[in-house]
């Protein structure tokens, strides 16, 4: 068994220094610069401004982020530089390139001449993947943070990219298996990254069709819960809405109230609808998020390994 | 002993392999020889687990040779120049040790050593990606040899897009190997590649196992006809000549027809009737058959089969 996991980890190793020598990881490299240069224009051209606690919660506390679960900037996030503006992209880059390209180049019948099973690559395809979204998320986030210093001053060490970068990439599982599963059916690299893509997108169109034909289905409804609850039913985001739960979850509380509740009334097709943008239950939603994500990631190990393993090469 | 046992493979309609057996031997070379798409890598995919078998056996000193005990027996290396195009040469070799527990610092050993015997030793920090088709083939050479002493050696085609002097050596390789006491089997679908070197061949067709053992069986079952080999301007009609005289011609390149005869006392009358046919000749030679030419006789369907 120890012999095994090591195997695992030995070929997570390998397939890690080939995750760092993709394109990708120049892209990667510049959405970790560009939050730091940015917030360095605007030191040296912009208005001037000084330590302040406020500013630094603005930057960081106003945008964190139910887009993205962790610290942009409005700075930023205002220029779209920072990795999280473009997580859905950097993700499919990788996922859809899990297995596709050691096919393309043949790598995968050296490893599969090696004393190892298809069980122990899959495995170790899916750990290097997820460890290095993760540690990019993490560096991506504290690149925020940098940019936030830089502007407001230092004011608190933050743990929350951590927490947000492990988040981030555990929920970018079911992706990553995606594109394990689309890589082996089209054996193209290119093509599988453009599909990942696409199936990042049409998840996105299903899950707000959904959420709001229940909405309508019911007669009305709290429109952001009903939106947050389908997006952790059909987990195909990378990771976003998972993230942003775990850290409404940690910093605000179980339940978050607007400032004051909405009610709207819209007519679709003589039936009236009562939308309400009331308190949304995180806390529920969260377990419903991580027990979607749980089912999703093992149903889908499921089916790869199972394909993997009949497959030629 | 590594041993297949009515190994069958199909992908889709197309049949690969007929359950085909054979058996490779410690110390012994066997050359599976076959045209392209015989089955030949197919078969050697199959034992290493790359591809999956539809039926049959491969064992490997009694184990499954597609499982991680069997296949730390086994070495390969594939007939494409492939590999991964981010790795530098030596790294590449060294992680490939180092994945089946050899510890770095003798995981780079080894994988100096290694590159050093196929001459990459000043390529070791290029990537293959920078490499020609022929130095990565030998990189997927130097592959199979790390780490060392593995029992059987499955090279697939290693020889072909190698330049002649890396030919020699390659050979050279896997003599040593054999003198190791490794079984090696070494594909090919030139049989002259290999004459020199091989203790058995196997000699597969359309995914059939037609002749199985030495090169003095494998002449005697076909036996050695006299070859009239001939270069003519107008290949169709020496063609519609020697078919009407009741002979086989086997097109050889642009203008080379290859015919079997039964004596060498039948080269002047096929000469005489290609001539009174208006057959221009560019060239002929009258040769004894050569085990290649046996080969081709027996790849051809001309001859049954039989191992």
């Amino acid at each position: 068994m120890r012999e095994a996991v090591e195997t695992v980890a030995r070929l997570a190793v390998f397939d890690i220094a080939r995750l760092l020598r993709k394109k990708s990881t120049i892209l990667v490299i510049l959405l970790f610069v560009l939050p730091i240069a940015t917030a360095l224009l605007f030191k040296v051209w912009g208005p001037e401004t000084r330590s302040d606690p406020e500013l630094w919660a603005f930057m960081l506390g106003v945008s964190l982020s139910p887009e993205a679960g962790v610290g942009i900037g409005p700075l930023t996030g205002l220029v779209g530089t920072n990795l999280f503006s473009w997580w859905w992209l950097i993700v499919a880059l990788y996922a859809g390139d899990v297995i596709a390209r050691d096919i393309e180049e043949g790598t995968l019948y050296v490893l599969l001449s090696r004393p190892v099973t298809r069980g122990q690559i899959l495995s170790a395809k899916i750990i290097s993947t997820t460890a290095l979204l993760a540690l990019y998320a993490i560096v991506g986030a504290y690149s925020v943070y940098g940019a936030a210093w830089i502007i407001a001053g230092h004011q608190s060490h933050a743990w929350g990219p951590l927490l947000s970068g492990v988040v981030l990439a555990l929920g970018s599982l079911p992706l990553i298996v995606v594109g394990f599963l689309i890589g082996l059916l089209t054996r193209k690299s290119t093509t599988s990254i453009i599909i990942v893509v696409a199936v990042y997108f049409i998840a996105a169109i299903i899950t707000g069709i959904l959420g709001f034909a229940t909405i309508v289905a019911r007669g009305g409804g709290n429109l952001a819960e009903n939106s947050l609850l389908f997006s952790s039913l059909i987990p195909l985001d990378g990771g976003k809405h998972l993230a942003s739960l775990a850290y409404t979850r940690l910093a605000i509380g179980p339940v978050v109230r607007p400032p004051a509740e909405i009610t709207e009334t819209i007519s679709i097709g003589g039936e009236t609808i009562k939308l309400v943008m009331g308190p949304i239950n995180v806390g529920r939603i969260l377990n419903i998020a991580i027990a979607s994500l749980t089912a999703w990631t093992t149903a889908l190990i499921i089916v790869a390994y199972a394909l993997f393993r009949g497959r030629d090469f | 002993m590594l041993e297949i046992r009515s190994l069958r493979k199909r992908y889709g309609p197309i049949v690969a392999l007929r359950g085909v057996s054979l058996r490779l031997e410690p110390g012994e070379i066997l050359g599976l020889i076959g045209p392209n798409g015989a089955g030949k890598t197919t078969l050697i995919k199959s034992v290493m687990g790359i591809v999956v078998p539809d039926g049959g056996e491969i064992l490997v000193e009694g184990l499954p040779a597609a499982t991680p005990r069997g296949k730390r027996l086994l070495a390969y290396s594939p007939e494409a120049p492939i590999g991964p195009s981010w790795a530098r040469v030596c790294e590449l070799l060294e992680r490939l040790a180092w994945i089946e527990g050899v510890p770095l610092s003798e995981a780079r050993r080894q994988a100096r050593e290694a590159a050093s015997s196929l001459g990459l030793e000043g390529l070791c920090d290029r990537r293959l990606g920078w490499l020609s088709k022929g130095q990565r083939k030998r990189v997927m050479i130097a592959q199979a040899l790390v780490p060392p002493g593995r029992r059987y050696y499955l090279l697939d085609e290693p020889l072909t897009g190698l330049d002649p002097e890396w030919v020699a050596r390659v050979r050279e390789i896997f003599v040593g190997l054999a003198r190791s006491g490794a079984g090696v089997l070494v594909s090919s679908h030139i049989l002259r590649e290999l004459e020199a070197v091989v203790n058995r061949v196997a000699i597969i067709r359309r995914g059939q196992l037609v002749f199985y053992g030495t090169l003095e069986e494998l002449a005697s079952r076909v036996g050695q006809r006299p070859v009239l080999v001939l270069r003519v301007k107008d290949l169709a009609g020496a063609r519609s000549v020697l078919e009407r005289l009741g002979y086989r011609p086997v097109l050889e390149g642009g203008a080379t027809l290859r015919v079997d005869l039964e004596s060498i006392e039948d080269a002047d009358r096929v000469l005489d009737a290609l001539r009174s046919a208006g057959v221009k000749l560019l060239g002929y030679e009258v040769k004894e058959a050569s085990l290649e030419d046996a080969y081709l006789r027996l790849v051809s369907g001309e001859v049954g089969r039989g191992a």
